[in-house]
């Protein structure tokens, strides 16, 4: 198949007019313009060399109106060796002397110019084989051409200019038949070889594309701009959409508004998504569990009823797909909520947009006592209280859906798995929807209760239906409970008693203890095989949990530290000295330590992706930091009333929980939107 | 050596090597086995082809690009960076770009394809869609009001 031809309006008296007397004058004019005077061929500064020979040998060009001295216009040393003549080139028909055997007449002969081949002297050793390459020659001829002229321009100003032209011309012959830019006949050639005097009167109009010589350090001007041709709508689309993923987003926003084939490829879903994980290293990612049918509604990227784009079915999104050009708008928007930059459209002191980034808060009444713990997931988030409950609230209504009883003391921590009622492994069965999942709390009792949840989605109006079961009671601890962990075989718990244990998940029984903290075990953090914890002694520990070894400890902090997060291989500590320190969990080197807080730093959140870290301090300011820079992006001041115990974020929304006589959980939509 | 024939009927024989920078001339010597007989390409003209070989014989040896699935491009930043050889090489007016990028497209030289839709993606950055519309000749075919709407519904990737 053979793919279009573009059309093409080139007719010869087309680049008859575009190169009109008056053009080249001017062009001759400014050094800048002119396509044999470079600034690298005038000895010093083009201009003030100019004007110097001004008075000197001047050569009238093209109708006398300006004169160019002699020694520029044609740059030719006295003595160049090898010089051009005549019998340097030689005329080369690769038809003929390929392929005899074949006869084919070579039928673009007479097309143009470029059909033949003019090759300087030093390259015509392998010259007349044509195509034929020599077994010990690698230099093809058609590589030879460009790497003599390419290389000899500074080396050889007399070999440097034909080249040059003939550069011009071949470049700008893609060999279409019945497209004739030059007219140049051998007799011309002879000419300049002969005499080394080029007859500018005489000389074929260069059609405007003078600026094609490819190092001409004088010219910047895009010569392809002069014969535009829509090369994104006649390439094939895939092409096109593969070239639009080399674009940023304020190109392909202006893609969008260049006509409508544009509009239609740069609306395609994949350059979208292509634009969306370029974001990757900004910490964005989907989790496809969570997308709405916001995201992946098979509705046009742009539904206005007036455009009726064709062939509009291509952009029309499957079902199962995202929406990337909504995902990343979406996302766009998050980071700048986040970040605090109120968006102002244009000029428009729009003040719905201005006050968007602003955070709403939403209050969760019903513990009756201070909240010491909070998870949340995609559709609800759990508390634990000094109330001795746990409670489960729905994220999108706010509604109290559950409240489970168990423990004898307060519920210090708490961790469940996060979605599971999204995952089909944790299905009960095919058709009645429940799914289990995992719940671990932990008391001032001194237990661990290990839950069963059941959780029916949400539907017909129906906030989703959760239950607990305890499953069992972990004893051990002669202290409250203060931190836990769940990994995939584990059940991790460190308390007041300094001790750190690890129990089997699915048996529940105690596993391996970690001794080592003289004070009591504040938080722990697991990395794959490697555990960090936190103690009120100021000292965290790295563990090995397989080996049940002590791998590095961490003089951290002046004062005993209250909260870590061990994600990566970072290590973020909280401390009673109200800072924040960030450390290498590898080497054991301290990276950063942020200063901001003015009280026990009590809650850290950290998302390694966006490098985003928000903590919560007992001086009951919430902080937003970028890991990356070492900056506290922004503040959250005067959103509780007392000390902030638990703060928990993802890329969508801050969810953190404050106590005492507040005894409410605030809860921070930045956006709700996106996964 | 491979024997190739263009659309315009010429005939070029090209080292092995170089030829099967194309993934498409490797996998038909690869299906048909070492013959005598000639390469029909009637999708290139002589002039392109000889353009694509030059850029071929330059990158001979290179390796070839991987086509490991789980090599995923979307996650690898995007850079317009081009090679000074291959930026000298692809200097040509638009239609010699649109050939060799429906050419290389066409005869599978991933690398030769990235250079042609790199050069046009770098034509096209930092320009606003009217400058586009010059550089490639486009007319403006939408209506005043579209024109607004497609601006207006984008005003939030402004400034970013």
């Amino acid at each position: 198949m053979a793919y279009a031809i573009p059309t093409d309006d080139y007719a010869p008296q087309d680049h008859l007019n575009r190169s009109s007397p008056r053009r080249f004058n001017r062009l001759l004019t400014s050094v800048l313009g002119s396509p044999f005077v470079t600034t690298s061929d005038l000895p010093h500064d083009g201009f003030a060399a100019m004007r110097m020979l001004v008075d000197e040998d001047l050569e009238t060009v093209d109708g006398a109106f300006n004169a160019v001295p002699r020694a520029e216009t044609v740059t030719r040393p006295p003595s160049p060796s090898p010089s051009f003549s005549t019998d340097t080139y030689h005329i080369v028909n690769w038809t003929e002397t390929l392929d005899s055997a074949s006869s084919h007449p070579r039928p673009s002969f007479s097309d143009a110019a470029p059909s033949c081949s003019f090759l300087p002297g030093p390259s015509r050793r392998s010259m007349p084989q044509g195509y034929h390459t020599p077994p010990g020659h690698p230099h093809t001829p058609y590589n030879t051409i460009r790497s003599c002229s390419a290389g000899s321009f500074k080396a050889s100003r007399s070999l440097g200019l034909l080249p040059r032209i003939w550069e011009v011309l071949r470049e700008s012959s893609p060999g279409k038949k019945g497209k004739r830019r030059f007219d140049l006949s051998p007799d011309l050639w002879n000419e300049f070889g002969a005499n080394g005097y080029i007859d500018y009167a005489n000389l074929p109009p260069l059609d405007g594309e003078e600026g094609e010589l490819i190092d001409d350090e004088a010219c910047f001007i895009d010569v392809r701009s002069v014969a535009g041709l829509d090369i994104l709508a006649q390439i094939p689309e895939e092409v096109a959409l593969h070239l639009m993923t080399f674009l940023d987003l304020s190109d392909i926003i202006a893609c969008l508004r260049v006509s409508r084939v544009w509009h239609q490829l740069a609306s395609d879903n994949s350059v979208w998504h292509s634009l969306f994980m370029r974001r990757r290293e900004d910490g964005w990612a989907v989790d496809f569990r969570r997308i709405t049918p916001e995201f992946s509604s098979p509705v046009p990227l742009f539904a206005y009823d007036h455009i009726s784009l064709q062939s509009r079915s291509t952009n029309t999104i499957s079902p199962l797909e995202p929406n990337w050009y909504n995902l990343y708008r979406s996302r766009g928007e998050l980071d700048r909520r986040w970040s605090g930059n109120a968006h102002v459209v244009g000029d428009l002191e729009d003040k719905e947009n201005v006050s968007a980034w602003e955070p709403r808060v939403r209050r969760l009444l019903g513990h009756s006592d201070s909240v010491y713990c909070v998870e949340f997931d995609s559709s609800k988030i759990v508390t634990g209280s000094r109330d001795r409950t746990i409670k489960v609230w729905s994220l999108q209504t706010g509604r109290c859906l559950a409240t489970f009883s168990g423990h004898r003391g307060s519920v210090l921590c708490l961790k469940f798995e996060l979605d599971f009622d999204l995952d089909n492994a944790h299905a009960l069965s095919e058709q009645s929807g429940w799914r289990k999942g995992l719940m671990v709390s932990g008391s001032s009792d001194c237990s661990v209760c290990v839950w069963d949840l059941y959780c029916h989605p949400a539907g017909g109006g129906e906030d989703m239906a959760i239950v607990a079961e305890l499953r069992g009671i972990l004893t051990g601890h002669t202290g409250g409970v203060l931190d836990l962990r769940i990994e995939k075989d584990w059940i991790i718990s460190c308390g007041k008693d300094a001790n750190i244990f690890m129990w089997d998940r699915n048996t529940l029984e105690l596993h391996r203890s970690f001794h080592g903290h003289e004070g009591p075990v504040n938080a722990v953090g697991v990395q794959g095989d490697r555990l960090a914890s936190a103690s009120g002694d100021g000292k965290m520990i790295l563990w090995d949990i397989t080996k049940g070894e002590r791998l590095r400890t961490f003089e951290a902090h002046d004062r005993g530290l209250a909260c870590i997060e061990f994600k990566g291989d970072v290590i973020v500590s909280g401390s009673n000295d109200c800072k924040i320190k960030i450390w290498d969990a590898a080497t054991g080197e301290c990276l950063r330590t942020l200063v901001g807080h003015e009280s026990l730093v009590r809650t850290l959140s950290y998302e390694p992706l966006s490098g985003r870290l928000v903590s919560g301090s007992y001086d009951r300011t919430i902080k937003v930091w970028d890991i990356k820079t070492g900056k506290m992006i922004r503040e959250f001041r005067n959103l509780h009333l007392s000390h902030i115990f638990d703060i928990k974020f993802d890329c969508s929304r801050i969810v953190r929980y404050v106590v005492s006589f507040a005894r409410r959980v605030g809860y921070l939509p930045l956006l709700q939107c996106l996964a | 050596m491979v024997l190739l024939v263009t659309s315009d009927n010429e005939q070029f024989v090209v080292e092995k090597e170089v030829a099967e920078r194309s993934v498409l001339i490797k996998n038909m010597l690869e299906d048909v086995g070492e013959s005598d007989q000639p390469i029909p390409l009637p999708n290139v003209s002589s002039s392109v082809l000889k353009k694509v070989l030059e850029y071929c014989e330059h990158h001979r040896g290179e390796p070839l690009p991987t086509t490991d699935p789980t090599d995923n491009e979307d996650t690898r930043k995007r850079t317009t960076d081009i090679s000074e050889w291959d930026q000298k090489f692809i200097t040509v007016d638009q239609e010699m770009l649109f050939e060799i990028i429906l050419a290389a497209n066409y005869l599978d030289i991933k690398p030769l394809l990235d250079v042609g839709c790199k050069t046009v993606a770098n034509m096209i950055k930092g320009k606003t869609p009217e400058e586009i519309r010059k550089l490639f000749n486009i007319v403006n075919d939408f209506t005043p009001e579209e024109e607004a709407q497609i601006k207006k519904e984008n005003e939030w990737a402004e400034d970013r």
